[in-house]
């Protein structure tokens, strides 16, 4: 028998999965199908019988294992069924018997059959039956004289040649066809005479069932069983017709015969696929499809069912991207560095972000997800604001049998993560043999979606590799390893889908609601064990076959209250609609969109390249394109350090990356900052001054959110002076703002925000200043961007900003006169700002000291900065250095030690204005006095090293900045990643190395690649214009020959090179020198 | 584990004891006491007169004083107390260098006039942050971590930064100082240790010569043990934190195998 199927058609279609060309969500067996042998006949010896129920069996328990429904239709009971059969799904609820014709209905489970329903015939009922078969007998028996007419079981009428008894059926139990010969009548005339007899005896509902040569009455036959499996797992189900496939016995090949249990065709099952595995194809009727092979036909037919979900699990696997360029790999398992992998590994989308945490856990993993925007009161002291981290949603625990796999159970055969920038998605790849001896194969992957920013996906697959046996995956809501001011946190059911809802409110703020629910996969042999917990998703499994589940989580947010949960039940019923794959599509596609426009190409410097697609991973994963109330923490989403608090970072470091790579963020970006101008107007109100004091700290509410004081390295109290006396933060807004318009052109962004936000500023730094004697103003009792130094007089970057600021906002306001009067008019009454003002805002502008020395071009970083002591800093320590720390406070405070770029930031953020002598002699002066012991220093000492050819120390800085996430010996990522010096980098590749810094409403290109820099390509937004802009080089030292390509869309683009502007129109130009000379323009 | 405490028949012994007794008894060690004779180099008999053998056997043997200790440790023993006389000159006794160059195993060596133990109440664990030392930390958190008892996990930062992957230097960028050190902290706490005896664990960070640092911080904090970790070598040039505690430390001193 067996023999037979491998030459069976169908088997070889199953093996190619064509057979049907395509999945069946459930499947109906004939019991008659399954012991027919491939003639069409009854399978009469027991062992075959056996044997070929053994084979069914393992496919219906793998077939429900991957989520199919399968019922079993038979006249015999449950005792000759579940005798023979003996399935045990690993679950219940996806395994019925319909028995005793359509009589009985049986759900079976790993206990065996369970009692749904029980058509029981009363005794009258048994009696009118018994009647009307009397009666039918008789008349068939006097229509022709050859044939005996019985009840045979009181219930069916047998008609027979002849006079003899015993049963009519040949050896292989098919039976002759008397209806339409001998003088009986046709099929369709018994079948209305039994009718019309049942009625008379009063049973009107009654089933009639023609056979070939008997006709049977009963209260019910497998027309019922049929119609039960399509009104409960058919439609009960949300499934269609078209969704069952119904594989039924034929008849045997000797004609004359009919070829199908007649109460199989019925009207319901139009539109499903029934197949007949009989071996005649001449008399089925309409719909009914021949297949063959008797019970090796049916099997084969499982089979192949099973093969095909089998194959689109394993195709439907995402897999990273092979180009190592793309992928950040994290081999191992290292539980001292695994907070830092968490960090690294999160996935992130503006809205949210998770920490790439083992699903599983471990004892030191600290899963949690950040929300942006989402804040409350904190417990401890100092009290101020701090993120609401939403309940872990990623926690899914892989059961063998009664065992947990863990990292620690057993062997860790492989195990490795890998980031794939490219697509945003998170993958990990796990090989353990637990201590039982059993290897089990894990990935996962995982995603917050880009395309739809409230919802997170992970797909978990584990593949038994050398055993067969129960796996289960229990997905699991817990709370985030962040602390935070959460309240409380709720957990109730999904509603009618399986999974939780996690409500989380914060102290005197807001609140999210996730709804989170695991499904297996599209074609996993999984199930959802119902009997459980609500989300525990196994089966039992074959070695090689993949357990894949999907779970998704949807989050909706409110500042100030919990959002009511519906809002995430309905976010993620739309994600279950689309499911994984599709999200995953999106997902993908929408990173592809912001790569194009974002991706920095560096051929020649792994290092470099990995360092950059790294921070511009996390850049693009962290801003929040359209969500203006919520801005960029200093440490992202990846951690709560920091407590997603936001900084002078954005502006200053952040900003241009979106201004030139996403406009739409950086406008959104500078909103948040003019939704919070009332907290800055009410800061520099209490602080005796007029216009807007951005915080030093913001989180919701745009007041100042630094702590007075905090905790230093032994727990003593350290008074915290930033939000006092931090002010420069005012002018970086203004600068950010007019960056932005400056290099998108939005004017309406201007019109709109962007002068109030200049004139605000302005007015509070006129404010701020103080006049001397002389009439000179100043700005006193402030901390510079180097905050070793606190409380002194005119910092020279927050002067020089502040003056720069002042004109700005004349200018700023000259142009919406100019642009749009009865606006600027309208701006000028509610701001209230006099000509007289602004003319007071200039004088105070040119009399503003700035610490400049035109004798040695340096800017003394503030008053008095020169007579202090000098301290050795190559000395200590190699950089980057806690300076402070090693030297003490005091010393610190009274030495020339700068923690971080300073007066060489002010050289770099107002690059368009300062002269390259300048840059160069403050340079000399002050990087050897730096420590960099701020994360936001080397990056910028990178860009402007660049820009003056110190090429191996920008190189040095550039490395310094990208080891401060990545480096393997100081833990810094641990709590979140330094957004800044991610912008840093950025700034010091576009802006440092390849020389691209805005000049006025142009793009000057100064490239000074790096030697090991062969290539380096970009894009960019410009004022409207898409550029491509790409540098080779070849060769080295004075004779290298550079060629600066740049692809013009959209709109035309201004660029400066060699001093001189020009105009390039849409389109290719390509330009080339050589050694130090000018750009000449190549010929095509 | 079980504590093998070395006797020498001497007028040390009994602290050495009663310093052996209290760790043990803070670990839930079971204590033994040995005492080897050597034949070859006879001497005064040993007096056991002044010390408290309460409970406690005390094997007697004879062999090589070294050789012999190193057999019993292997036997099982989870590790060995000794007295570590210092010489009139700096430097250790040549017994106690002998064992601390011949055995592998923990080490609780006990200075002749340091402070006794008493009751284990304050522990301090140096820790440069490199992983591969903090088997001390372990060490610490397995035998004394016990609710009740402080446990100092004390870095010390120098010009050197270690360079093995996973440590955990004192930060070298601090941005803001408010967030920097508590993250730092909780970090560096969550790195080296993950114990849930209830033991209170603080770290603690000072600046300078590590040896000195450690031996300012036992002696301010009044703490009754160190807990340390070494790579296993006396030789001149090498351990001079451990030397140094070893010859100066106020307290005794356990020393666990890098390795």
């Amino acid at each position: 028998m067996m023999a037979d199927r491998e030459d069976t058609t169908l088997r070889r279609a199953a093996a190619s999965g064509d057979a049907f060309g395509r999945d069946f969500a459930v499947v109906a067996v004939d019991w008659k199908a399954a012991t027919a042998d491939a003639s069409g006949g009854a399978i009469g010896d027991d062992l075959a019988l056996a044997l070929g129920a053994a084979g069914l069996s393992s496919a219906i328990e793998r077939l429900t294992a991957l989520g199919v429904d399968v019922a079993v239709l038979a006249d015999e009971g449950v005792a000759v069924i579940d005798g023979y059969l003996r399935a045990r799904p690993a679950v219940e609820g996806r395994l019925f018997l319909l028995l005793s014709r359509g009589a009985e209905v049986y759900v079976v489970g790993p206990a065996g059959p369970r009692l749904l329903e029980r058509r029981q015939a009363t005794a009258e009922e048994v009696a009118a039956l018994a009647a009307a078969a009397e009666a039918l007998g008789g008349r068939l028996a006097a229509a022709a004289a050859d044939v005996t007419a019985a009840p045979a079981d009181r219930r069916v009428v047998a008609l027979r040649p002849g006079h003899e008894a015993g049963d009519v059926r040949d050896g292989r139990g098919v039976e002759p066809r008397v209806f339409g010969v001998r003088g009986l009548p046709g099929e369709e005339q018994v079948a209305t005479l039994a009718r019309q007899l049942v009625r008379e005896a009063g049973l009107p509902h009654a089933s009639v069932v023609v056979w070939p040569s008997r006709v049977e009455l009963g209260l019910t036959d497998t027309a019922d069983s049929l119609r039960h499996v399509l009104s409960d797992l058919v439609l009960g189900r949300g499934r269609e017709p078209e969704d069952l496939l119904a594989l039924v016995a034929g008849a045997g090949p000797m004609p004359g015969r009919t070829a199908l249990d007649p109460s199989v065709v019925m009207p319901e099952l139009r539109r499903a696929t029934v197949m007949s595995v009989g071996a005649r194809t001449d008399e089925l009727p309409p719909g009914v499809r021949p297949l063959g092979g008797g019970a090796d036909g049916l099997l084969a037919a499982l089979e192949e069912q099973i093969a095909r979900r089998g194959r689109v699990a394993m195709e439907r696997f995402p897999v990273p991207s092979s180009d190592p360029a793309w992928r950040f790999v994290v081999p191992g398992f290292d539980p001292f560095r695994e907070r830092e992998v968490e960090t690294w590994l999160t996935i992130a989308n503006g809205a949210t972000g998770t920490r790439g945490a083992l699903e599983e856990g471990s004892a030191v993993s600290t899963p949690a997800t950040l929300v942006a925007g989402v804040f409350g009161d904190g417990t401890g002291e100092p009290r101020f604001r701090q993120p609401v981290p939403a309940p872990d949603w990623t926690g899914l625990r892989l059961k063998l049998g009664d065992m947990h796999l863990t990292l620690s159970n057993g062997e860790v055969l492989d195990h490795e993560r890998v980031l794939d920038m490219r697509s945003g998605v998170v993958y990990r790849f796990w090989r353990q043999r637990d201590r039982a001896g059993r290897t089990v194969a894990v990935r996962t992957a995982r995603f917050a979606s880009l395309d739809d920013r409230s919802v997170m996906a992970i797909r978990a697959e584990a593949v038994p590799e050398d055993f067969g046996g129960q796996l289960v995956w229990q997905g699991l809501v817990g709370v985030s390893h962040a602390g935070g001011p959460t309240r409380e946190t709720t957990f109730e059911a999904l509603g009618d889908t399986p999974g939780f809802i996690a409500l989380s409110r914060g102290r005197n703020g807001g609140g999210h609601a996730l709804a989170v629910a695991t499904r297996p996969a599209a074609g996993s042999p999984v199930a959802r064990r119902v009997q459980q917990a609500r989300d525990v998703i196994g089966g039992r499994l074959e070695p090689g076959e993949p357990a894949t589940v999907d779970r998704l989580a949807a989050i909706a947010t409110a500042r100030t209250r919990t959002p009511s949960p519906d809002v995430a039940r309905r976010a993620l019923a739309r994600a279950q609609e689309l499911g994984f794959d599709e999200l995953l599509a999106r997902h993908r596609a929408a990173w592809e969109e912001r790569w194009r426009d974002a991706d920095l190409v560096v051929e020649g410097d792994d290092a470099a390249q990995r360092a950059l697609r790294f921070s511009i991973f996390h850049l693009i994963a962290t801003g929040h394109p359209t969500n203006d109330r919520v801005s960029i923490g200093a440490r992202g989403l990846g951690g709560m350090s920091y407590f997603l608090h936001v900084f002078w970072d954005t502006e200053i470091f952040l900003l241009p990356f979106f201004i030139y790579s996403h406009p739409q963020t950086a406008r959104t970006l500078l909103t948040y900052r003019y939704r919070n101008l009332d907290g800055a107007r009410d800061k520099a109100r209490l602080m005796g001054h007029r216009g807007a004091l951005f915080p030093w700290e913001s989180a919701d509410k745009g007041v100042e959110t630094t702590p007075p004081y905090g905790l230093g390295p032994d727990g003593e109290m350290i008074p915290i002076l930033s939000g006092l006396m931090e002010h420069h933060i005012s002018a970086d807004v203004a600068w950010a703002a007019w960056e932005y318009w400056k290099g998108t052109g939005d004017d309406g962004f201007m019109a709109d925000m962007g002068v109030e936000l200049l004139l605000e500023t302005a007015r509070f730094w006129v404010s701020r200043t103080s006049r001397d004697a002389d009439g000179r103003r100043h700005i006193r009792t402030v901390v510079g961007p180097d905050e070793y130094h606190e409380g002194v007089d005119d910092n020279a970057y927050t002067n020089v900003l502040a003056r720069w600021n002042m004109r700005r906002a004349i200018e700023a306001l000259a142009w919406l006169e100019g642009a749009d009067r009865r606006r600027a008019k309208a701006l000028r009454e509610r701001l209230a700002v006099k000509d007289r003002e602004l003319a007071q805002w200039a004088q105070v502008a040119d009399a503003l000291v700035d610490g400049y020395d035109p004798a040695t071009l340096v800017y003394e970083q503030f008053d008095g900065f020169h007579e202090m002591d000098d301290v050795p800093v190559e000395k200590l320590r190699p950089r980057p250095m806690a300076a402070d720390l090693l030297l003490g406070r005091e010393v610190t405070l009274r030495s020339k030690v700068v923690k971080q770029a300073d007066v060489v930031m002010l050289c770099h953020v107002l690059a368009d204005e300062m002269g390259k002598d300048a840059v160069r002699a403050n340079y000399d002066y002050y990087e050897p006095i730096t420590s960099h012991g701020s994360s936001l220093s080397p990056a910028i000492h990178a860009a402007v090293a660049a820009r003056l050819g110190d090429m191996q120390t920008a190189l040095e800085d550039f490395a310094m900045a990208a080891a401060i996430d990545l480096a393997d010996n100081m833990g810094n990522a641990a709590r979140g990643l330094h957004m800044a010096s991610m912008g840093g980098l950025w700034q010091a590749a576009v802006m440092g190395f390849a020389g691209i810094r805005r000049r006025g409403e142009a793009l000057a290109v100064e490239p000074a690649l790096p030697p090991s820099w062969r290539r380096f390509a970009l894009p960019l937004w410009f004022r409207g214009a898409r550029l491509e802009i790409e540098l080779r080089r070849r060769g080295r030292g004075a004779k290298a020959l550079q060629r600066l390509g740049i692809t013009v869309e959209h709109a035309p683009a201004r660029v400066v090179l060699d001093g001189k502007e020009r105009t390039l129109a849409c389109g290719r130009h390509a330009f080339a020198r050589s050694g130090g000379g000018p750009w000449v323009k190549e010929k095509r | 584990m079980s504590l093998l405490v070395a006797l020498s028949g001497e007028t040390g012994d009994a602290g050495l004891l009663a310093d052996a007794r209290a760790v043990a008894g803070a670990a839930g060690w079971p204590l033994r006491a040995v005492h080897v004779s050597d034949p070859a180099a006879p001497g005064r008999p040993p007096s056991f007169g002044a010390v408290d053998l309460d409970g406690i056997e005390l094997v007697k043997t004879e062999g090589a004083l070294v050789a012999e200790i190193v057999r019993l440790a292997s036997e099982g023993t989870g590790a060995v107390a000794f007295g570590a006389r210092t010489t009139p000159a700096p430097g250790l006794g040549g017994v106690a260098l002998a064992l601390l160059g011949a055995l592998d195993v923990p080490m609780l060596v006990v200075r002749p006039g340091a402070r006794p133990v008493g009751r284990l109440r304050r522990l301090v664990v140096p820790l440069e942050g490199s992983p591969s030392v903090s088997v001390a930390m372990q060490h610490a958190d397995d035998a004394f971590c016990a609710r009740g008892r402080e446990i100092v996990m004390l870095h010390v930062v120098t010009s050197d930064s270690p360079t093995e992957p996973g440590s955990l230097p004192a930060p070298r960028l601090v941005d803001q100082e408010h967030y920097e050190w508590a993250s730092w902290q909780e970090e560096f706490a969550m790195r080296f240790s993950q114990c849930v005896e209830g033991g209170r664990h603080r770290v603690c960070v000072r600046v300078g010569d590590p040896a000195k640092a450690i031996i300012r911080e036992v002696r301010e904090l009044d703490a009754e043990l160190v807990v340390v970790s070494w790579r296993g070598s006396m030789a001149e040039d090498r351990a001079p934190v451990v030397r140094a505690l070893l010859e100066d430390s106020p307290c005794p001193v356990y020393l666990v195998p890098a390795s």
